[in-house]
């Protein structure tokens, strides 16, 4: 059976629209995007890419909370997916998505849950961001205002 | 081109058996490997290693060495089968009929016998014979140390 | 003037398998634009990777889907492999081939069962499920399980099948085939079933190249991006493999393509069963993945293209682990599809992509 294999290139992060424009003029095939935590603020994005028949390609990208990272939904449209994805996720900032959920893609209950390891605490304390089984504290109060 | 493609079938399909069965009325007949619950069949023979306990993905087999009880929680379980294939002594055993339903969880327990009298003193016979040996070893490597050391100084 | 509308759609329809919402906005009947709300099924399974260590892993990554449950295990435990240097006995590859590609069998008669009740003939949804139930039994007799196999783990698979369990396995699919080819005239030639299906939600083949779509989806439309031409694990062994593909680029040729795989798939399994070795099927894997090793790894599923991806860091437990699936790359192609149809044919192009929501928001 041959052995299948993958090349991992490691690039920088102003490079990032001219790899998606050159993959473009070659006509390549847009596979994934996604993120890794490497430390405590340390991210790695990843983007892979194929042209027919061959092994696929990984570009490494590193980058930090702070970074404003620029979007490849101009070119590949199906990447807004994964962009909402990993900024509800791990807390990136990608400016220029074509379709912005702003935060609000996945509807997680903790903030940037893939960021850090999960603690005991995240389940029982006040990091939750929108905790629906929190009782309603003053039921009359809401009855009234409904009917009004 | 045409329609009522399925003509055919549809009008053998009124007058034939149908093809579902009446469970509960109709006991099902189940394969030989399908994985339906695990018990320990075997507790005198089961040695407390806890392996089993360290390969559940999720967690629902505990041991406990001291009191020798040993408990699976049947509506955890999700019959994968590592249990079964990583126990060194083949006490667990995988039978092919489900969990039946029931009201509440309530883990199944199954706990070491006491030993017999006559069990006891061959434990403590075995024991005892150990407790020589070890002792006889440590008194050799303890001599070869002295005599190796006695050399060196030479 | 036109008056503009906006209608929910989802997450619970009767036609769809999973849930998901889309906000579709109308103008007199016709579909202007369709916007994707995802997030029901969001259970965080990549998260799970730091409390599983890589051994465990496999049986979380089966219950991601009901529909690819064997294929996820095979990704999962081909890429670990791949990055612990793992070379497993040929009697797996074949023994994994012949679960896939009977796993791709059930998922497309599954699917046809679901097209056929949306456009509303149960008879027909009947009879494929019917016939499905045959090769859930051959599941269940080789390895214990109907829907969630257990069969594939890091090193090689658990369970081996005989040789009269083979043989029984030929059998059954000839039953199969000759049932289910008096099925397909009536997806194929019926009248009321084509005036449902042909010239809606057309794609072209340059809007799928732009949209990098994959899977029967692609294939419908002309572009051939199948991993199976690759040649990696059983499928390097086979004697020839051509993909089917068609120019139609409507929904009739997504139904067309995915009828004729299912013909495909029986011969494929009965040449894997002619051919296989005799050997061993498992290989302990020993010690840990590398610090910082990272493996990738592509994999046909019956809706496409799936990659995965693992990195290590020295300990038992994985770094990451993630899982591409198809329908997270055919979303776009969907909502694209969507614009200027009729409000009556939005179901079935939804479903004629073929969506597995809760393999996209693992």
């Amino acid at each position: 059976m041959p052995k299948y294999t993958d090349k991992f290139e490691e690039i920088d992060k102003s490079k990032i629209g001219e790899m998606a424009k050159s993959k473009k003029d070659t006509s390549a095939r847009f596979i994934n995007l996604h993120a890794t935590t490497l430390g405590e603020d340390l991210f790695q994005l990843t983007y892979s890419f194929t042209t027919d028949g061959t092994p696929t390609e990984n570009y490494s990208v590193k980058v930090t909370s702070a970074d404003a990272v620029p979007s490849i939904s101009d070119t590949f449209m199906t990447a807004f997916f994964f962009e909402n994805e990993i900024h509800d996720l791990f807390g990136i900032n990608i400016e220029g998505i074509i379709l912005d959920y702003k935060g609000d893609f996945y509807q997680v209950a903790l903030d940037r849950p893939m960021a850090r390891p999960s603690t005991d605490e995240d389940m029982y304390s006040v990091n939750r961001k929108n905790d629906a089984n929190t009782p309603v504290k003053d039921v009359d109060a809401v009855e009234k205002g409904g009917d009004e | 081109m045409g329609s009522f493609k399925l003509g055919g079938i549809s009008l053998k399909g009124m007058f034939s058996k149908p093809a579902t069965k009446m469970y509960p009325t109709v006991v099902p007949e189940y394969f030989d490997r399908t994985a339906g619950h695990v018990e320990n069949t075997d507790i005198k023979g089961c040695i407390m290693c806890g392996i089993c306990s360290k390969r559940c993905p999720t967690s629902c087999i505990t041991v406990d060495k001291d009191s020798g009880v040993w408990s699976i929680n049947p509506f955890d379980c999700v019959s994968c089968g590592s249990c079964v294939r990583e126990c060194p002594k083949d006490c667990l055993v995988m039978f092919n009929v489900y969990t039946a339903p029931a009201t509440s969880k309530e883990p199944v327990v199954v706990k070491k016998p006491e030993l017999t009298p006559e069990e006891k003193a061959a434990k403590a016979k075995a024991d005892a014979e150990k407790a020589e040996r070890i002792k006889a070893a440590k008194e050799a490597a303890a001599k070869k140390a002295a005599e190796k050391a006695q050399q060196d100084g030479e | 003037m036109a008056k503009s509308t906006v209608i929910p759609f989802g997450p619970q329809h009767p036609v769809l398998p999973e849930p998901v919402h889309l906000d579709l906005v109308l103008e007199d009947e016709k579909v202007v634009e369709a916007i994707p709300r995802l997030g029901f099924v969001h259970r965080g399974l990549e998260k799970l990777v730091e409390k599983k260590d890589y051994n465990q892993y496999v049986f979380i990554t089966e219950r991601i889907c009901g529909i690819c449950s064997f294929g996820h295990s095979y990704g999962y435990s081909q890429c670990v492999e791949h990055l612990m240097d793992i070379e497993i006995p040929p009697r797996a590859e074949y023994l994994r081939g012949i679960w896939h590609e009977l796993s791709r069998i059930h998922s497309h008669l599954l699917w046809l069962g679901l097209a056929a009740d949306s456009f509303g003939y149960e008879n027909l949804f009947m009879q494929c499920w019917k016939i499905r139930e045959r090769v859930l039994d051959i599941f269940e007799k080789t390895t214990g399980g109907r829907v969630i196999l257990s069969a594939c783990n890091v090193g090689g698979t658990l369970y081996d099948i005989s040789d009269e369990e083979l043989a029984g396995i030929s059998n059954t699919l000839d039953i199969v085939r000759d049932e289910y080819s008096h099925i397909t005239g009536a997806f194929l030639k019926d009248n009321s079933v084509r005036s449902r299906l042909v010239d809606v939600g057309y794609l072209s083949k340059q809007q799928a190249l732009d949209l990098s779509i994959v899977g029967p989806f692609a294939r419908a439309s002309n572009v051939n991006n199948d991993v199976r031409c690759l040649g990696i694990g059983a499928y390097g062994e086979l004697a020839e493999f051509e993909p089917i593909m068609s120019e139609g680029g409507d929904c009739f040729a997504r139904v067309e393509v995915r009828a004729k795989e299912v013909f495909q798939s029986i011969d494929i399994v009965k040449e894997l069963i002619d051919k296989i070795p005799a050997g061993e099927i498992f290989v302990k894997p020993k010690g840990s993945p590398a610090e910082g090793a990272e493996a990738s790894m592509r994999l046909e599923q019956p809706r496409g293209e799936c990659y995965y991806y693992a990195r290590g860091n020295g300990t038992k437990f994985l770094d990451r682990f993630r899982i591409r699936t198809p329908t997270s790359i055919n979303i776009a192609g969907m909502v694209t599809a969507l614009k200027g149809c009729e409000l009556a044919d939005v179901p079935m192009i939804i479903l004629t992509i073929d969506p597995c929501i809760s393999c996209t928001e693992r």
